[in-house]
């Protein structure tokens, strides 16, 4: 539990000092926050982590939580601002399980622009929606 | 679609090759003497951009944009119908701009959409640091080997330009402006800039910028009234190679700097936020 406070008290902590110097840059950089779940009322908190690089995508679902996980792949069509990540983690079991999320980008002149969609976590499918900080 | 796009396209077309046209012909073309005297100097010899001794003026700016559109809807919403061509002859086209996709993309969507952050008083750097209205003030101060470069509208901001060989700082912090270093080549000021965060865009119109962005700016006093002013843009987060764009900067004699305050009585309160009359959505929550 001490461990959880700890890393929960550093994850805000970072988010505070992101927000100060929340980016524009490239659509898809920042840290985005918000939930992913297959109901209404079955929903999980995630924050997602992304960097651009030249022309490379990086990044985290929940880093430093138990359900961290790493994207693999990405693909950002701007044609229309749809976007397709993969990533590779653990579920709450420390089993390994793959995320696949496909979004479209809305308000994308915003800092807080969002990002909405489909997630599916293994056999799970749901819908999401992250907000850029 | 907007009615520009629905009525007038042929007509724009028409306009928009005859101005790439008029541009190509102009190119190069002599930059004015309206002042015949020799272009002033440091007593170190170096070119003075700082008003001679017992007068002012400022630098004003040359043409706004730092790409020729090649089609209507390469131009701001707002500017549509308004074609001019450019006479430094330092612009690239549209097509020549190496875009990454997605920079291509938002550039064309900021032209429907979005008014600059300039215009909401944001600062700014680089090239949007040259146009602003009522002049640019260029202080060299050989003493401290620096100089400044105030803009008088926009936010009051202003840029220091450290002369001294120094390098830029390994822990930089991102802002607006970034860190420029100069150094003299023969009669040429080049500026290298990092350390932006990535909140700027290159020019009024829309060029993305990340935080990979590297600007190198070549200032080169070509008669007593004008200087060309080009830049080169190598951010190969948004662009697949460098790329440069430039205009020419005009001096403008019995004129001085003052006390602009972008954020205090704006003027242009409706840039600011809600819908405009232009039809231009400018709900987009980039506001100061």
């Amino acid at each position: 539990m001490r461990i959880f406070t700890l890393s929960l008290s550093a994850l805000l902590m970072a988010f505070a000092t992101t927000s100060v110097m929340a980016q524009q840059g490239h659509p898809l950089a920042g840290i985005w926050i918000g939930d992913w779940g297959p109901a209404t009322d079955t929903r999980n908190f995630v924050v997602v982590e992304m960097n651009w690089h030249d022309t490379t995508l990086s990044g985290n679902i929940n880093p430093g939580f138990p359900d961290a996980a790493t994207i693999t792949g990405s693909e950002l069509n701007s044609s229309n601002w749809t976007v397709h990540l993969e990533a590779q983690g653990n579920d709450e079991s420390g089993n390994s399980v793959s995320t696949m999320i496909d979004g479209r980008l809305e308000n994308l002149g915003s800092p807080n622009r969002v990002l909405s969609g489909t997630w599916q976590k293994g056999a799970v499918k749901g819908d999401f929606t992250l907000t850029r900080e | 679609m907007h009615k520009y796009r629905s009525e007038k396209t042929t007509t724009g077309t028409g306009l928009f090759i005859l101005a790439i046209m008029m541009s190509q012909s102009v190119l190069a073309q002599p930059t004015g003497l309206s002042d015949p005297r020799p272009i002033p100097r440091l007593e170190n010899g170096q070119p003075s951009f700082t008003p001679p001794a017992g007068e002012i003026g400022v630098w004003n700016r040359g043409d706004y944009r730092s790409i020729m559109p090649e089609t209507p809807e390469q131009v701001a919403l707002r500017n549509r119908g308004r074609v001019r061509d450019d006479p430094s002859g330092l612009k690239p086209r549209f097509s020549d701009v190496p875009f990454q996709p997605w920079a291509q993309e938002l550039y064309m969507w900021r032209q429907e959409h979005e008014i600059e952050p300039y215009g909401r008083c944001k600062p700014t750097g680089g090239y949007r640091n040259m146009v602003v209205p009522y002049g640019t003030d260029i202080v060299q101060v050989p003493d401290e080997q620096r100089m400044y470069i105030f803009q008088t509208g926009g936010s009051h901001s202003f840029r220091t330009i450290y002369l001294d060989g120094r390098a830029h700082p390994e822990d930089l912090e991102p802002s607006y402006g970034g860190h420029s270093v100069g150094h003299w080549e023969g009669d040429t000021l080049i500026i290298d800039t990092v350390g932006f965060n990535e909140r700027g865009w290159i020019d009024a119109y829309g060029a993305p910028t990340t935080k990979m962005l590297h600007l190198t700016e070549r200032l080169s006093r070509l008669d007593f009234g004008t200087f060309s002013y080009e830049m080169i843009i190598d951010d190969p987060g948004a662009y697949t190679d460098t790329w440069s764009t430039g205009m020419l900067m005009r001096w403008t004699p019995e004129r001085e700097t003052f006390q602009f305050l972008c954020q205090d009585g704006n003027l242009a309160q409706e840039l600011m936020v809600g819908e405009g009359s232009s039809g231009i959505d400018r709900t987009s929550s980039i506001i100061p």
